[in-house]
């Protein structure tokens, strides 16, 4: 076996369930963000040798919002809407009677896609206003900028009170 | 002059005392250090929010079979548009018309043309040569000027196989769309154009091959289900219900109904959503749409180049494994 394959299935089984968080948040459906993840580290893994000695999470991390961007913008999806079948992807109702985490998921979801990316490497990934811009591609002020947008957003989507009224934190 | 409590004249302070200067820098500071701390108080909250909302979903089993997959994938796809781009052209070369070879025999299972990587924005959406050429050097479907049936078969939706009736027309998504939940497949009756003709590439985009549906024009879109679909049960193809209105995909390109329905694949579950969009009311095209779907089929063998003579053994499946469901001629509405 390639010594760059054993470090890249190392990489995979390390980080492999925080990536695929990250995923989640950005798709809002388990199966999608599996999808994301093994189609982002299949565009990885040929470039492996060159990026595992540099921070290989940061470059992982960035293939994923990218390409998460890139099947956004290329999509072509109807939006259907039929009596029969559930709506696996409904609009917010911040009244509704769901749980957490489909609440979040779909608060996320409903934000612009740069500002969904913003709120899950800012907020979920931690990362610093200058690691976030270096991801994206843009600049401090405009992830700056999209953080505010996307905590009005959210703030505006979510239910006020979460746990039976304690708010978190 | 004033007297000492008596408010000064121009200030908007309540009670009339302006603040002096140093007093009105620290209340501005203290007014946004709080307001900093009220930004970061909300940050704090929203990381924890989603630390504890975000599951833990456990780790696949072969997910690193999946990336291997993936990645052989992806380079058996650059060697075949290399070798099908090169055998065009020594057809081409050698005299051979390549619609001649597609035309003939009965219902010859092909694979849907794929989208060129060069695109051509076209106003009308795409013209029609005659010849099943969509005028811009791309060929998005086989010639059906003989009136006979064909099958198409979508690799990339796992092997989907459809009768394809007169008239209509196949497109699947771009190459580099192919993988999971954003592959789709297009059929239509009437030209498609190579490229989405009109895309906002900022934020949400949907968009289509067609611009603008004609009077009795129709567009099928085929893409994975995902979500809580996946998990219904189902035989076949459920009954294509019409939508209270219809979406905003369909609007912008005319249409003015819409229906929607179910596929179920191998697994006997939902695997694909198929939504019809029509410009007008049209009985006969909702039937024909519901005829080619019903005719659903799936090959799990390798990709195949088109055939010419024996097409009637491609077909009948001396071919690569059929593993589709049993569709019934009147689909029950058996979705759970």
């Amino acid at each position: 076996m390639d010594p760059g394959d054993a470090d890249f299935e190392a990489f995979v089984a390390a980080r492999g369930a925080r990536l695929l968080r990250v995923a989640w948040l950005l798709t809002g459906d388990a199966h999608l963000a599996e999808d994301l993840l093994q189609s982002t580290l299949a565009k990885v893994w040929p470039k492996w040798s060159r990026i595992s000695g540099d921070r290989p999470e940061a470059y992982v991390r960035k293939a994923l919002v990218h390409l998460h961007a890139s099947w956004w913008r290329r999509r072509w999806r109807g939006e259907l809407s039929y009596a029969d079948v559930p709506d696996a992807a409904g609009a917010v109702d911040a009244y509704a009677h769901v749980d957490l985490e489909q609440s979040l998921a779909a608060a996320v979801r409903a934000l612009p896609v740069r500002q969904r990316a913003v709120v899950v490497l800012r907020y979920f990934e931690d990362l610093s206003v200058q690691d976030t811009a270096a991801a994206l591609g843009c600049s401090p002020g405009t992830v700056k900028s999209q953080s505010s947008r996307a905590l009005r957003s959210l703030r505006a989507l979510l239910p006020e009170r979460v746990d039976g009224g304690d708010r978190c934190g | 002059m004033t007297a000492v409590g008596e408010p000064r004249p121009g200030s908007d302070r309540p009670g009339g005392r302006a603040l002096d200067p140093d007093r009105q820098d620290r209340q501005d500071r203290q007014d946004q250090q709080d307001q900093q701390s009220q930004q970061e108080q909300q940050e704090l909250e929203l990381r924890v929010l989603l630390e504890r909302a975000v599951p833990r979903l456990p780790d696949p089993e072969g997910r690193l079979a999946g990336v291997r997959e993936r990645v052989v994938l992806a380079r058996r796809r650059r060697r075949t548009a290399g070798a099908a781009a090169a055998t065009v052209t020594a057809l081409v070369l050698a005299g051979v018309l390549l619609p001649g070879v597609l035309r003939g025999g009965s219902g010859p299972v092909l694979p849907a043309a794929p989208v060129p990587s060069v695109s051509h924005h076209d106003d009308d959406g795409g013209r029609d040569d005659g010849d099943g050429r969509d005028g811009r050097g791309a060929t998005p479907e086989p010639s059906r000027s003989d009136g006979q049936d064909e099958r198409v078969r979508f690799p990339q939706l796992g092997g989907l196989s459809l009768r394809l009736l007169p008239g209509w027309r196949a497109q699947k998504s771009p190459e580099d769309a192919v993988s999971g939940p954003y592959a789709h497949a297009f059929l239509a009756n009437q030209p498609l154009a190579d490229h989405p003709p009109a895309c906002d590439t900022k934020e949400l985009t949907e968009c289509g091959p067609i611009v603008s549906l004609l009077p009795g024009g129709a567009l099928v879109s085929i893409a994975p289900a995902s979500g809580d679909a996946r998990s219904i049960e189902l035989q076949g193809l459920s009954e294509l219900s019409l939508a209270g209105s219809p979406s905003s995909f369909c609007r912008n390109i005319g249409g003015t109904k819409e229906y929607g329905a179910l596929l179920a694949g191998p697994s006997n579950r939902a695997e694909f959503t198929v939504s019809l969009c029509l410009g007008g009311d049209s009985p006969v095209v909702v039937e024909d749409v519901h005829t080619m779907i019903a005719s659903a089929d799936f090959v799990t063998g390798p990709d195949e180049p088109p055939t010419n003579g024996s097409t009637a053994t491609a077909a009948t499946g001396s071919g690569p494994t059929h593993s589709g469901p049993t569709f019934s001629a009147t689909p029950p509405r058996n979705a759970k």
